[in-house]
């Protein structure tokens, strides 16, 4: 930027004149005293807590949600799944009177553990969920809807509360209520579950920490502010490393007919499934390597409630085999392991997914990326906003493209909860799906598919016309379509997006794996067909800008570029082929895709509309040495050279003081006005120096473009360049915008 | 080298040794510090730094400490949060959500003398979300805008294109263009590499030159 539309000092004084003033009077005071009002908790945190990240059991839930309280006589409030819904003190009561680990319903006020926590390693016990351990000892389910002052892992007098687990269940619909602007109360939950866990493996719930089995085992979320949640389903296929990741091969549906089959009065609670050498998560008695579930794949854990002789609703807990009905299990206080053996009989389902998707092993790792979910993904860009470090970096995300068929019916349904953006794009981009899981986010009604969100994490892909997929076609018909599993290789936070909502967009870069195969080496060509070949291109463009794995390479028609690229270049948008190479590359200690741009056939390299240095003058001066770079947008220097120590300039120089770092000197020697002398005096902090001749011809911008702190040792710097026209020093405009530091 | 008119920092008529601060002429400093620029401009630097000391009695729950350290860098907290979110209740809003959550978390800074990085960027995490919520309340919001500049001048036009912009760069812009710190200190604040902040800082003034052209053709 030669010539940004406001000066620096006129940007300060707008800047000052608006934003420059003092606080309100007496604010100061008011801040204080609010302060002062707020108090801390009693028990310090260590320092360790302080340190910022998320955490799964985060339920943001410091304002209620929009939806209308239940009111308490409602009849259809009162039980739960059949079991009466009872007060948080009740529940206590019962803990108290019986070690039964029975199932029952209790209505309280959420006040989850904040966000923000970082919680210590525990190398004990840490595959125990039954254990209360951070973050968890801070959440709360409370009698009255009041929020806690501060964070605690014990209440203070005149609050009753119990602290919720969540072992295995689907807490994304408190996730999706954060944020939620409400009348500052807790919002009211209704859960099942137990005290006295039966889960207690060797050293656990053991005399020494009777407090460990004390918390409330949550085995369904019944309801939200009085809304219905559906039962749970986890499918967490995450591996330990290095594991391969494995696609279940039944679905959770199929599963519940395997179960009803045999067992028709379940209510079902919540499904899990999850690799089996990962099963002691859940069932920590099989960690160990009883029933030999840690050997197998995939393993489902399923809750249900079945009325007893009584009709009171009791706790079943089945274990399964993905895939093998003949590996079935269920929870018992009988066996020394704690599961037994059940025969579920003949299975009335037929597996769901199909072999394409079942058990397919991403790579944990592409083009030096680590291979990450969707749900990770999402992640990043819910973390980002607290993290400017963040940012564009390149993240490589696993999961299953969907796109709908071209007769879906363009129509997004609503949907209550506010999607996490950038799910709400305009159909039909926003039915293109990654999703985490091979689930199938539509309905057939009549034979037309409906499409509606999916169940568990998922983005949409913001696919450019230069990454364009080539992919089988997914949809040949309703009953035929799949997703199909892919790695995209994108980013969050582009370079061009303007708005926050833009910002949060997954802008692919590169289809770099699918159908088990890496892919991305091929060259797409939307525009003329190149006369060039691609490692020539890229040669090329590492000449210029350093190497790079270049992981999507296209060539385009130079007209498209403006769908493309936010600042074309003239030179790049009259061209009929233009290539267009995203560079992986190292920046700020992450890694970041950068496109570079070059015509076919063509020398000059630009990046991002901005023109690559051409040419390159090492100056080694007493104090040290530096680099300059010398960048030509219009296309006019035939030479840049740096002038031999000792040669005098003739003619007294326009020395240029203000509006750059340091003062320049500009002179045209004598009976050459092609030529312009430029000198300046640098420091050997500044590894690199842009000078950069703008398109008009007159504009330069002289200034640090790489600099390292150090203790600074000045550096003349002091360079010709050789135009193919005049260039008059007296009519030369520099600038330096971008310095600092 | 230079002729007689130019300005010659000393250090390149006489070297001196690596990792000795070269010092600047005076009437052409050549790398200004942030003050002196901040003079230079006419308008106050942002404030000597707080006691370590001020702070090591407020981290041990002296509230009147505190009280001394909410009044000595209100006015800067206030002046970031405005120029960020551009609205002075919102303003008040993360001002006064940045103090009380550094009165909070104040027993885990360790280093007392970071004290004043620390709250910046207390402040900058408070104003991203005021601007959330702000961003969430506006869905139900009639959204007014006065017509850039027309009563205000640059700073009406400045306001009115910061608008546009997202809250990452508005947050850059003002630490550097109102707060003057440089692109070091903007790092240290916010916990990422200089390199970065410098190239972000390059891309938010690009779309704020963007913004003022569009606000200057309306």
């Amino acid at each position: 930027m030669i010539e940004p539309i406001w000066d620096d000092d006129r940007l300060r004084r707008a800047y000052g004149d608006r934003f420059g003033r003092p606080a309100p009077a007496g604010f100061a005071a008011a801040v204080a005293e609010a302060a002062r009002g707020r108090g801390r908790s009693p028990s310090r945190m260590p320092a360790f807590v302080a340190l910022a990240t998320t955490i799964a059991i985060a339920i943001v839930l410091g304002a209620a949600a929009l939806a209308p309280r239940p009111r308490d006589n409602d009849p259809e409030r009162r039980f739960a799944h059949g079991l009466p819904v009872l007060t948080v003190s009740d529940a206590l009561a019962i803990r108290r009177a019986s070690p039964e680990a029975r199932e029952i319903a209790v209505k309280g006020f959420l006040s989850p553990a904040p966000p923000g926590i970082r919680c210590p390693f525990s190398g004990s016990h840490s595959l125990n969920p039954v254990r209360l351990e951070c973050p968890a000892v801070f959440g709360w389910l409370l009698e009255t809807p009041d929020p806690l002052d501060g964070i605690r892992s014990s209440l203070p007098p005149g609050r009753v509360g119990l602290q919720p687990l969540f072992p295995g269940l689907d807490t994304t619909p408190f996730v999706e209520l954060a944020g939620r602007e409400g009348d500052g109360t807790l919002p009211e939950v209704v859960l099942i579950g137990h005290f006295h866990d039966r889960r207690g493996g060797p050293n656990l719930c053991d005399v020494p920490e009777p407090e460990a089995c004390d918390g409330f085992v949550a085995t369904a979320i019944v309801s939200i502010q009085g809304q219905t949640v559906a039962a749970s389903t986890v499918i967490d296929l995450e591996p330990l490393t290095p594991a391969p990741r494995r696609e279940p091969v039944w679905t959770p549906d199929d599963v519940d007919r395997l179960l009803l089959a045999t067992i028709p009065d379940l209510d079902m609670l919540s499904r899990v499934a999850l690799p089996g050498h990962r099963i002691g998560e859940l069932e920590p008695a099989l960690g160990t390597g009883a029933l030999g579930v840690i050997d197998r794949p995939l393993a489902w854990v399923v809750n249900a409630l079945q009325p007893d002789g009584d009709g009171h609703p009791r706790l079943r807990t089945f274990l399964i085999v993905d895939g093998a009905p003949d590996e079935a299990y269920e929870a018992s206080n009988a066996s020394r392991v704690g599961f037994a053996a059940i025969n579920l009989g003949v299975p009335p389902v037929s597996p769901s997914a199909t072999p394409r998707n079942a058990h397919v092993s991403f790579p944990p790792e592409i083009h030096g990326l680590r291979v990450i979910s969707v749900a990770e993904a999402l992640a990043e860009v819910t973390a980002a906003p607290d993290s400017f470090g963040f940012a564009d970096t390149e993240l490589a995300v696993r999961g299953y493209y969907i796109v709908p068929p071209d007769s879906v019916a363009c129509q997004l349904p609503r949907d209550d909860i506010e999607p996490l953006p950038p799910a709400d794009r305009e159909c039909p981009e926003g039915l293109v799906w990654l999703l985490q899981d091979p689930e199938r986010p539509w309905d057939l009604v009549d034979g037309v598919a409906r499409w509606h969100r999916p169940i568990h994490p998922a983005l949409h892909p913001i696919v450019g016309p230069n990454v364009p997929f080539e992919l089988p076609r997914l949809f040949r018909d309703t009953s035929e379509a799949e997703p199909l599993a892919v790695i995209l290789v994108g980013h969050f936070f582009d370079a061009s997006a303007r708005t926050d909502r833009e910002a949060k967009q997954f802008i692919v870069d590169a289809l770099v794996w699918h159908s088990g195969e890496p892919s991305g080496d091929q060259t797409v060509v939307t525009g003329a067909p190149p006369t060039e070949e691609r490692a020539v291109v890229e040669a090329r463009v590492a000449a210029a800008l350093g190497r790079a794995r270049v992981t999507w390479a296209a060539v385009v028609d130079g007209g498209s570029l403006t769908g493309i690229d936010p600042s074309p270049n003239g030179e790049l948008l009259a061209a009929n082929s233009v290539w267009r190479l995203s560079r992986l590359v190292e920046e700020g200690g992450r890694p970041v895709v950068r496109y570079a741009y070059t015509v076919d056939g063509a020398s000059r390299i630009w990046e991002r509309g901005w023109l690559a240095p051409e040419r390159r003058i090492d100056i080694v001066g007493a104090g040290g040495s530096t680099v300059v770079e010398v960048t030509d947008v219009p296309d006019i220097i035939v030479e840049a050279r740096e002038v031999p120590p000792d040669e005098p300039d003739p003619v007294s120089p326009r020395v240029i003081t203000d509006g750059v770092i340091h003062p320049v000197a500009l002179s045209n020697p004598p009976g050459r006005a092609n030529e312009l002398r430029i000198r300046w005096t640098g420091t050997d902090c500044d590894e690199v120096w842009s000078v950069w001749l703008g398109a008009d011809r007159q504009s330069i911008e002289v200034k640090p473009a790489r600099t390292v702190e150090c203790q600074a040792v000045g550096i003349d710097i002091d360079i010709v360049l050789t135009f193919s026209e005049p260039v008059p020093a007296d009519t030369v405009l520099i600038g330096s915008f971008g310095a600092g530091g | 080298m230079f002729r007689a008119g130019f300005a010659i920092p000393p250090s390149v008529t006489e070297p001196v040794s690596p990792r000795v601060t070269v010092p600047a002429a005076q009437d052409e400093p050549n790398r200004p510090e942030r003050h002196q620029l901040a003079e230079r401009r006419g308008r106050r630097p942002i404030g000597a730094a707080t006691d370590p000391a001020l702070v090591d009695r407020a981290r041990l729950g002296d509230l009147d400490a505190f009280e001394s350290i909410v009044r000595a860098r209100m006015d800067a907290v206030y002046r970031l949060s405005l120029a960020i979110l551009g609205d002075e209740a919102d303003a008040r809003d993360a001002s006064q959500e940045a103090f009380v959550a550094a009165w909070r978390e104040l027993p885990k800074l360790r280093d007392a003398s970071r004290f004043d990085a620390w709250l910046q960027r207390i402040t900058v995490n408070a104003a991203r979300m005021t601007m959330r919520a702000r961003s969430r309340r506006r869905v139900r919001e009639i959204h007014v805008r006065s017509p850039a500049g027309a009563a205000d001048g640059d700073s009406g036009v400045l306001a009115a294109a910061l608008d546009t912009l997202p809250i990452e760069q508005r947050t850059l812009l003002a630490m550097h263009y109102l707060d003057d710190r440089p692109i070091a200190e903007i790092a240290d604040i916010l916990e990422i590499p200089a390199g970065t902040v410098k190239s972000r800082l390059f891309t938010a003034r690009r779309a704020l030159d963007d913004a003022l052209r569009a606000e200057g053709e309306e």
